[in-house]
């Protein structure tokens, strides 16, 4: 006798294990409801309806407390059953223990559904109606129910489940479902709404607001807390039943937050205060006091104690990140004067006039302090603690005004780890300014290398020194300037011609020649009563304007004599 | 307040620095007052310039630009002298300055005292101001209360005409709220002097300097539309105390908004004596995808030269200049990226040659990126600037590292070349610079070092050399509340 082959000792348990995979991918197909099986645990084998279609006349045969409703019975028949011919003698023995019904969040009654069925005049349902497996005709060719069914019949009739936000007219809120387990929770499929781009800004708060029962079906209390720390104010997020299944499924994932397009628009550092005090629930949704830690300090004013405070373990709520104090940009340092004299914002919400003078006091180099360390009262007197996460000193008490009582240090700022700090500048917009590290204004090289910057005159020069004092006192000492009132052509060696050409760079720049000459430099030529007498004045000049407001100023070239000494 | 005689306001200026610095911090923590005080020194090395000079005779060639024998440019004057500049020797420099800046409340609701002094030296004369003493920036009562405004003393005033200050008088009315009014009266200061037009500063620097304070006189009506529109008004009126001649007398209006997602300012001052735009700006800051934002603006310039000056007799001319900017966070990144240009072209002049090869326009770019991670931070930059008179291209990048908020140290290095004051040649700035920072004790220490290697190139009378520059700061605050940042005002 020839051997068998060993492959062939493999084939049950192959096949096996192959029913088993079809089984489970068939319980995975899309379109599932919720509650269907997939990854609810061990797989159970599955009774092979159609193999057995010859035997078995009735459903309600194995199935007999489908009518009633009695979830006992939806599988009245067990082991014994199948062993009155799986004995090992006719038929192989097999095990396949009592199903037990699946766990789900179905809200779907069979009794009530005959039921409905005998209202309307149909003498009775067929399993087969709603159980067929799709594409055959044949008898107890049976699976799970397809939603499409449901959705094809019931009143929304949406073109496919989970198109319809009516998910309890099927579905049970997902804390009365108590046999689903996490995983299965988990695994939840995800309406394709919960995909579009503004749906964590506008859409899901819309329907919450409309039909928080849907939400229920697969939402508890703790998938809104992830993010929102004001839950306990919402009213669909109160509407949902708390359940220790989610809370486990959520439990160390980050919150969301994105920004809305709001806070990308120009001024929003400016506009925000007007809309958190017209709505400060509305900046709830995403932000703890902490988020405003970044500019505001820990001061919790206004709208800002009316935020949620973030809890230990808790979300921390959208975190602010500062590019610097509120209102300065990237560009702050070269371009605040319009706002600043406009007065929007009001420096003086943060600043004391005396720190301006960190930069703008340049009288001497390598002095001056960082500016922000002052705080300006407010119209009381008082002044805001400072126990930002920035702060050296953190643990500071407040001010006290004449009369008033020392005010309680406000909370320390509850996330533990501080605000990211916003990009840095280099360069020109360097971080000198903002570390005070020369004290001042300019990076340290900027001196070596300051002559394009004053011919172009991004910034005004004279908005922080004096022409005379300190640029021109400066160059006369490193022997750049022109001393007395000789006038040579000797430092300006690239123009040959620099007597003739000067004329047009001294009207382009005049006050770049004002930072070297001397007013008696230029007389020796322009004055009217000595020299070449060259007229200086351009075709636009109004002597007697001048000569009405200042007719000492002509007195300098028309009349005094001592500029006429040699 | 100012002047060279200062010195026993100095010593006790210096005095008050030092106890400052030395008192317990638990003895200051009263809740009365706040302040900070801080110690500061500079060192650096410079090499001026000194001019040299040979009889125009012993000077080879002919013509008003010649050459040494060591291919030095020289300008010659017929029958005179051949003149140049060559460097002189390598001096030091070392310039110190203390600080006291402070903020006190009497006990009187509103009434509060500001101050702000400031005593330095220096090793010698070649840095300006290095031998002034002392000087008060700022020495003034304030009383806010309701409506109102009043200070009195030395103080500053900000506003469209920029940033200066005087010892008066000012007063401010808020009363109905989109509005507010101010005005402010006394005796003016110098800008950047922080003392009279009359002192010994501008009188060393100038022959034709004042002989006699100035009064001035100040209007500002300021208005706001909520948070989204907000203007000033300003006329300043600035006159010698014997009313023969003005010093100044001028206007500006700032105004801002916001429209949408741009952000709009413009801002004009004008000099009413010459009847001249002095600055005209408007820009627009424009927020595009991705997080981009756009900066465009427009702007026309003329320089401002006080009336006890000839400057303004002379006629200067404008520019006009258009620029861009772009900043672009990276999203998802701790990077940040920005990109700027602009060009300017000058009024025609109707003065010099017509064969002159002075150019009558300038552009600028520059291209930055940092970024920051983790505490570490780095950074790059280049810029171009050229104009008419003095051009550089160059750039720079720094990297360092943050220590929570107590430390920092980083490096920077720099590298520029530039072309000056119409001038022969070419320099070239190399250097580099360490940089930190630590606060400890509630003191916060800065310092830098470094050093920077200048070469010039067609220069046979200026070597390249090497310098050393440093800073070293001390600041502690004291009071209550020191490093508050974030007040409750108005």
């Amino acid at each position: 006798m020839r051997p068998r082959r060993s492959w062939i000792r493999w084939l049950p348990a192959g096949g096996a294990t192959l029913l088993a995979l079809l089984g489970a991918a068939t319980a995975s197909l899309p379109g599932a409801p919720p509650g269907a099986p997939p990854g609810s645990g061990q797989p159970e084998p599955t009774f092979p309806h159609a193999r057995h279609a010859g035997l078995f006349p009735t459903c309600l045969g194995c199935h007999e407390g489908i009518p009633s409703g009695d979830t006992a019975l939806f599988f009245s028949v067990g082991q014994e059953t199948c062993s009155r011919c799986h004995d090992g003698v006719e038929q192989v023995r097999v095990s396949l223990p009592r199903p037990s019904p699946r766990a789900s969040n179905l809200a779907f009654s069979h009794p009530r559904h005959i039921e409905e069925a005998s209202r309307a005049g149909e003498a009775s349902i067929e399993c087969q109606a709603c159980h067929r497996t799709p594409g055959s005709e044949r008898r107890m060719e049976v699976a799970g129910p397809r939603p499409e069914l449901c959705v094809g019949c019931h009143a929304h009739r949406a073109p496919s489940h989970l198109a319809s936000d009516r998910c309890r007219g099927c579905h049970r809120p997902l804390a009365e479902a108590t046999t689903l387990p996490a995983a299965l929770i988990a695994d939840f499929p995800r309406p394709r709404w919960h995909e579009r781009p503004d749906f964590i800004l506008v859409g899901h708060g819309e329907r919450a607001s409309r039909s928080v029962a849907s939400c229920s079906v697969c939402h508890a209390r703790e998938s809104c807390s992830r993010c929102h720390l004001n839950g306990a104010a919402l009213d669909p997020v109160r509407a949902l039943a708390p359940d220790s299944r989610v809370a486990g499924l959520v439990s160390g994932r980050a919150g969301e937050w994105p920004a809305p397009p709001s806070h990308a628009a120009s001024g929003w550092e400016y506009l925000h205060g007007e809309r958190a005090r017209a709505a400060i629930g509305t900046c709830a949704n995403c932000h703890a006091a902490a988020s405003c830690a970044a500019c505001h300090g820990s001061a919790r004013t206004g709208p800002i104690a009316e935020l949620p405070r973030a809890i230990p373990g808790g979300p921390s709520g959208a975190r602010v990140r500062a590019a610097g104090p509120p209102g300065h940009g990237p560009r702050f340092r070269t371009g605040h004067g319009i706002a600043a004299g406009a007065r929007l914002p009001r420096c003086s919400s943060c600043h004391v006039e005396t720190e301006c003078a960190a930069c703008h006091d340049a009288s001497v180099s390598g002095g001056g302090m960082v500016p922000g360390a002052l705080a300006r009262p407010d119209r009381h007197g008082r002044v805001a603690a400072d126990t930002s996460p920035g702060s050296a000193e953190g643990d500071t008490a407040a001010g006290r005004a004449a009369g008033d009582t020392v005010r309680t240090p406000p909370p320390v700022s509850e996330t533990a780890e501080p605000p990211p700090a916003g990009p840095r500048r280099t360069g020109d917009e360097g971080a000198a300014w903002a570390e005070g590290l020369e004290g001042g204004f300019h990076p340290m090289d900027f001196v070596l290398r300051h002559g394009a910057a004053a011919f172009g005159r991004r910034v005004e020069c004279s908005e922080c020194h004096s022409s005379e004092a300190f640029c021109r006192s400066c160059h006369e000492r490193q022997g750049r300037a022109a001393e007395n009132r000789q006038v040579t052509q000797a430092f300006h060696d690239a123009e040959p011609d620099w007597l003739l050409a000067h004329g047009r760079a001294a009207r382009q720049g005049l006050d770049e020649c004002a930072s070297c000459h001397r007013q008696s430099s230029c007389l020796r030529c322009h004055s009217a009563r000595a020299g070449l007498r060259i007229d200086p004045h351009g075709p636009d000049f109004d002597p007697d304007r001048i000569a009405g407001r200042s007719v000492m100023s002509c007195g300098i070239c028309h009349t005094k004599e001592q500029v006429l000494r040699p | 307040m100012s002047g060279r005689a200062a010195a026993p306001g100095s010593t006790l200026a210096l005095l008050a620095c030092a106890a400052v610095l030395a008192w317990p911090a638990s003895v200051l923590r009263a809740q009365g007052y706040r302040g900070q005080a801080g110690a500061f020194a500079t060192y650096l090395e410079l090499r001026p310039l000194v001019r040299d000079s040979l009889p125009e005779d012993q000077v080879p060639g002919d013509g008003l630009r010649r050459r040494l024998a060591d291919l030095t440019v020289v300008s010659c004057t017929p029958n005179e002298y051949c003149r140049w500049y060559r460097s002189g020797p390598v001096r030091d420099v070392a310039v110190a300055t203390q600080e006291v800046r402070a903020v006190g409340w009497s006990g009187i609701a509103g009434l509060s005292a500001h101050v702000h002094l400031r005593g330095r030296f220096g090793t010698d004369d070649l840095w300006p101001r290095a031998d002034q003493t002392f000087e008060a920036l700022t020495a003034y009562l304030d009383y806010d209360h309701g409506d109102y405004r009043f200070r009195a003393g030395r103080q500053y005033r900000v506003n469209g005409l920029g940033y200066y200050n005087f010892d008066g008088l000012a007063a401010t009315w808020r009363g109905f709220d989109p509005l507010t009014l101010e005005a402010w009266a006394g005796w003016s200061l110098g800008r950047g002097l922080n003392a009279p037009r009359s002192g010994d500063l501008l009188a060393a620097a100038d022959e034709f300097a004042p002989d006699d304070r100035g009064l001035v006189l100040g209007l500002e009506a300021g208005a706001h539309w909520g948070r989204r529109l907000a203007g000033t008004v300003v006329y300043q009126r600035e006159i010698r105390t014997d009313l023969d001649a003005l010093y100044a007398e001028r206007m500006a209006m700032d105004a801002t908004g916001i429209a949408g997602p741009v952000r709009l300012d413009a801002s004009v001052t004008y000099d009413l004596s010459f009847r001249e735009v002095n600055d005209a700006r408007l820009r627009a800051r424009v927020p595009l995808p991705a997080g981009v934002r756009l900066t465009l603006e427009g702007r026309h310039r003329t320089p401002f030269f006080e009336l006890w000056t000839i400057w303004g007799a002379f006629s200067p001319v404008g520019f006009n200049e258009g620029s861009a900017a772009v900043d672009w966070p990276v999203p998802g990144t701790d990077l940040l990226l920005g990109l700027g240009g602009g060009y300017r072209s000058y009024e025609r002049t109707g003065a010099g040659t017509s064969f002159t090869t002075i150019r009558d326009d300038g552009w600028r770019v520059s291209a930055t990126a940092d970024w920051t991670h983790a505490g570490w931070y780095a950074g790059g930059s280049y810029r171009a600037e050229v104009g008419f008179g003095a051009s550089s291209l160059g750039g720079g990048a720094e990297l360092g590292r943050r220590f929570g908020d107590r430390a920092r140290l980083g490096v920077r290095a720099t590298s520029t070349q530039m072309l000056g004051e119409f001038r022969f040649g070419e320099q070239r700035l190399t250097g580099a610079a360490l940089e930190g920072r630590l606060k400890m004790w509630n003191l916060d220490l800065t310092g830098s070092a470094g050093l920077y290697h200048l070469g010039f190139d067609e220069s046979p009378g200026t070597p390249d050399w090497t310098q050393l520059r440093g800073f070293l700061g001390v600041s502690r605050p004291f009071g209550s509340g020191p490093r508050a940042h974030a007040g409750g005002g108005r």
